[in-house]
């Protein structure tokens, strides 16, 4: 027995047909990513010396993508594992939509070393020589099993839905169908079977939490654990991981807004769901405010010299503008919107969501440049300068371009609303005839 | 034996590094099968198991 959702015809209405729009902007999108991976080849023939990276810079967008595809991975974890666990069941509707941010921006994200690397291959060194005292191999460890984790627990939640595609969509393509014959893997929609989905959902959230605190505490150790100036500090990791929650939530009401439009999915992504990120979103921004005065005013009262130069260059030379500029994107304009337009808002919403996001790769951007340029022992190695060159800013194009045509080919052929967490009654299950389901049982205990 | 000389070589040598990354990998592969495969096969074990007391078996229409 399938369960009972009212909105089913709806969800599933996108899935049923792609329109010339749809193969207009796989195209554009296309063509970005191919022009992308055209600059990746040149980069790999001529080499990193075609980019803006010399030495001391030796990391430059690249590693920024890394950070911020890997902060953005965040959104669907947060909202999916985090808010399960809590027992928020105002997020089912939009628990695919940000599991699917995940999933699409990690490969951007690991990817992104490789393409810091110059070689990809160099990768191998990494399984045959590996050092664990390395905290290169402890990232590689927690983004790999994230990864992992990221598309298990995905795939677990859509399964019911594609068991659904399976039985409803007859008018798709045969290899659409057989698709979803394959994918469902025999699901019978048994009340055992969503039980035990339940169960096994229910543990990896807890594990899934774990596992994002860790990961971007230990992308956030990549720079901890030197001793260059910006960097060296215990705070680097809550920082990180509040940002990347920060910008992951973000990245949700963007998303959910342009679904909503183009889907006509008003009803189902209802403007009440706005409101509850608007609350959340407010507490992460201020929270990240904190963060950044703790940094700031640690290293700025101890004036030591070499963090002076850096902090110097951020508050009021090379990067003032980047840097304040990012903090009115992430913290001063958003939080105005929030407080004063945002409510039932959509259009401020995503505006303000925009910014933080913009403003969030700045900040990554301001974290990782000026402590390259003017590392320690500037005597030695002598002060930096660092522009992004074409490549760079072609490939980055191309991350962004990837992760927005995986996302939207997704859309068209799976439902991005789940059906079966958003029922009114799933099979051997006492749901409540309410329009948003009860916790899970375990969420709820 | 000296745990100390142990934990250095771990972290000191190049190697152990790799073998822990696909240790870790391999075994979530290995963990998330088998319960992929225990969430997607309820109901069918039951399905398929033969009643074996009288009081499992399923009560006749005639009865």
């Amino acid at each position: 027995m399938e369960p009972k959702n009212q909105y089913t015809q709806k969800i599933l209405a996108p899935v049923r047909r792609v329109s010339t729009g749809d193969y207009l902007l796989w195209g554009v999108l296309l063509a970005l990513l191919l022009t992308g991976g055209a600059a990746w080849v040149w980069q790999f023939i001529e080499g990193l010396g075609i980019t803006g990276m010399n030495r001391p810079v030796y990391w430059g967008v690249y590693i920024t993508n890394f950070v911020f595809f890997i902060g953005l991975a965040h959104s669907g974890t947060f909202i999916s594992a985090i808010l399960r666990i809590a027992g928020q069941s105002w997020r089912a509707p939009l628990t695919r939509a940000a599991e699917a941010i995940t999933l699409f921006s990690l490969p951007f994200g690991a990817g992104s070393i490789i393409i810091d690397m110059g070689h990809p291959e160099r990768i191998l060194n990494l399984i045959f020589y590996g050092r664990y005292q390395s905290p290169i191999m402890w990232d590689v460890t927690a983004v790999g099993l994230y990864m992992l984790s990221s598309i298990v627990f995905f795939y677990l939640s859509l399964i019911p839905d594609i068991a659904m595609c399976r039985d409803r969509l007859t008018d798709v393509p045969r290899w659409q169908r057989r698709m979803y014959e394959i994918l469902a893997l025999g699901w019978n929609h048994s009340p055992e079977q969503y039980h035990r989905l339940e169960k096994v959902l229910d543990g990896m959230a807890v594990f899934m939490t774990m596992l994002v605190v860790t990961v971007h505490t230990v992308v956030s150790w990549l720079f901890g654990m030197t001793v260059q100036p910006g960097w060296h500090t215990a705070l680097i990791g809550p920082f990180f991981l509040l940002g990347a929650i920060l910008s992951g939530t973000a990245a949700v009401v963007i998303v959910l807004a342009v679904l909503r439009k183009a889907y006509r999915l008003e009803k189902v992504l209802h403007i009440g769901l706005f409101n509850s990120l608007r609350k959340l979103l407010i507490t992460f921004v201020l929270g990240w405010f904190y963060m950044m005065i703790a940094e700031h005013l640690t290293i700025g009262y101890s004036s030591m010299t070499e963090e002076m130069v850096v902090l110097t260059d951020k508050f009021s030379g090379t990067y003032a503008l980047i840097f304040w500029g990012m903090a009115a994107f992430v913290f001063g304009i958003p939080l105005l919107i929030f407080i004063f337009k945002g409510k039932n808002n959509v259009g401020w919403m995503v505006f303000a969501s925009v910014l933080i996001n913009i403003g969030m790769w700045m900040e990554r951007y301001i974290v990782i440049i000026p402590t390259e340029v003017s590392p320690r022992m500037l005597h030695v190695m002598g002060q930096g300068s660092y522009l992004p060159a074409l490549p760079e800013i072609l490939i980055t194009v191309a991350c962004f371009a990837g992760l927005i045509l995986l996302y939207a080919l997704f859309t068209r052929f799976f439902p991005i609303v789940p059906i079966w967490e958003t029922a009114q009654e799933l099979p051997g299950h006492a749901y409540s005839k309410e329009t948003s389901p009860a916790p899970s049982p375990a969420a709820s205990d | 034996m000296d745990i100390g000389a142990l934990v250095h070589a771990f972290f000191d040598n190049a190697g152990p590094g790799g073998v822990v990354v696909l240790l870790v990998i391999g075994g979530a592969c290995t963990i998330y099968y088998f319960l992929t495969r225990w969430i997607v096969t309820a109901g069918k074990d039951k399905d398929n198991q033969p009643a074996t007391t009288p009081e499992e078996q399923p009560v006749s229409m005639d009865a």
